[in-house]
């Protein structure tokens, strides 16, 4: 009876069997083939081509007092998970990932600013929150405006989705600047 | 006679006659499989741990956590993901994650807080390598009744054994509540 290597199952002889080196040789040589092709595959397409994006919002979004609004992107690279001017995002691949915001507030002093990636399905839950004080202009140091960052990893199946959400609570409207969602697939 | 096949030094029989005999028979096969089995299933292994599943674990806690001590370690209680070949890089029962290889990791920390009104409280998130508290973020907010969020993240080399948890840390012994506390570790390299 042929005999199989311990980890990846190859096939070859054992003493006893029939004496038929073609048939045997070309066995192995098979086995063989097929697994690195299997494991060279697994490299391309998984290992080389991890899902990723970056979202980026360049025009002012006017975000009312005290309410959460969501981001909608005006354009993407690496665009997957982006099927353009939403704010959803919808990822391709059940994997984990690292997912990093950055949002830019138009100076005022009152109240806070905040940022939350938030996935909305299967169930809603914030995967990551940064919250912090208004800023006067005075306190800015150079030109550099309030910013919130929001970094997280987390694990999501194929399918679900998520948002940027800001809040604001200066009293009035208050613009966004600038947003920016990464998104870059980590492990399986 | 065995030669072997340069860098992998697979066998194969000496077929250079008349100097030397082939001495091919069913044995050679037979090293010849058992050392290709080996020399691929580390390729393999390489290319799963580098490049296709690298050692991550998330770790939660699903309910709240409250204190007014001024330094506590964050408590998980749910694994969502570790996907080590040990299946120990989460250890929940401890509320840490233990590098089983030795590499660069991303961690990150983030928690929700809950704090009442009194004094300047500046709550903050740091990580913890092996008892040293090395990267932390606070949050300065208005002394009013807040809810909000934190999240600190940092990318440290690690070696296999080493132990990671987080702290939370206050300024003033004031009651605070944490609750879905997310932690996460990923090797980059």
């Amino acid at each position: 009876m042929p005999d199989t290597t311990p980890e990846r199952g190859y096939e070859y002889p054992c003493y006893g069997d029939p004496s038929d080196f073609p048939t045997q040789m070309q066995t192995l040589a098979t086995d063989i083939d097929t697994d690195v092709q299997q494991i060279v595959n697994d490299i391309n397409n998984i290992g080389l081509a991890r899902q990723s994006a970056r979202m980026i919002r360049t025009a002012v979004l006017a975000v009312a007092n005290n309410t959460q609004t969501p981001v909608v992107f005006d354009s993407a690279a690496q665009p997957p998970f982006w099927p353009g001017a939403t704010s959803t995002i919808t990822f391709p691949k059940t994997a984990a990932y690292l997912l990093m915001a950055n949002t830019q507030w138009d100076i005022a002093d009152t109240g806070q600013r905040r940022a939350d990636l938030r996935r909305l399905t299967p169930s809603a839950l914030s995967f990551a929150v940064d919250l912090r004080d208004g800023i006067a202009a005075a306190a800015l140091p150079g030109f550099d405006n309030p910013v919130n960052t929001v970094t997280a990893m987390c694990k999501v199946t194929a399918g679900d989705t998520m948002q940027l959400r800001v809040l604001q609570t200066s009293g009035v409207a208050l613009n966004l600047i600038a947003a920016t969602f990464s998104i870059v697939e980590l492990s399986q | 006679m065995t030669r072997y096949t340069e860098p992998y030094r697979i066998p194969c029989p000496e077929c250079n006659p008349p100097l030397t005999k082939d001495t091919a028979d069913i044995a050679d096969l037979r090293d010849l499989a058992l050392v290709v089995d080996t020399v691929v299933e580390e390729i393999a292994v390489q290319a799963d741990n580098v490049l296709i599943s690298p050692d991550t674990g998330i770790m939660l806690n699903t309910g709240t956590q409250i204190s007014s001590a001024l330094d506590n370690i964050l408590a998980f209680n749910s694994q969502e993901m570790d996907n080590s070949a040990t299946g120990d890089l989460v250890q929940i029962a401890q509320s840490r994650f233990q590098a089983q290889q030795t590499g660069f990791y991303m961690i990150t920390v983030g928690a929700f807080m809950t704090m009442g009104l009194g004094g300047p409280l500046r709550p903050g998130l740091a990580v913890d390598v092996n008892g040293i508290v090395s990267t932390g973020k606070g949050q300065t907010v208005a002394s009013t009744t807040i809810t909000g969020g934190l999240g600190v993240h940092d990318t440290r080399f690690l070696s296999a054994g080493d132990i990671v948890r987080f702290r939370w840390i206050a300024d003033t012994n004031l009651s605070v509540t944490l609750s879905n506390h997310r932690a996460a570790i990923s090797r980059l390299a």
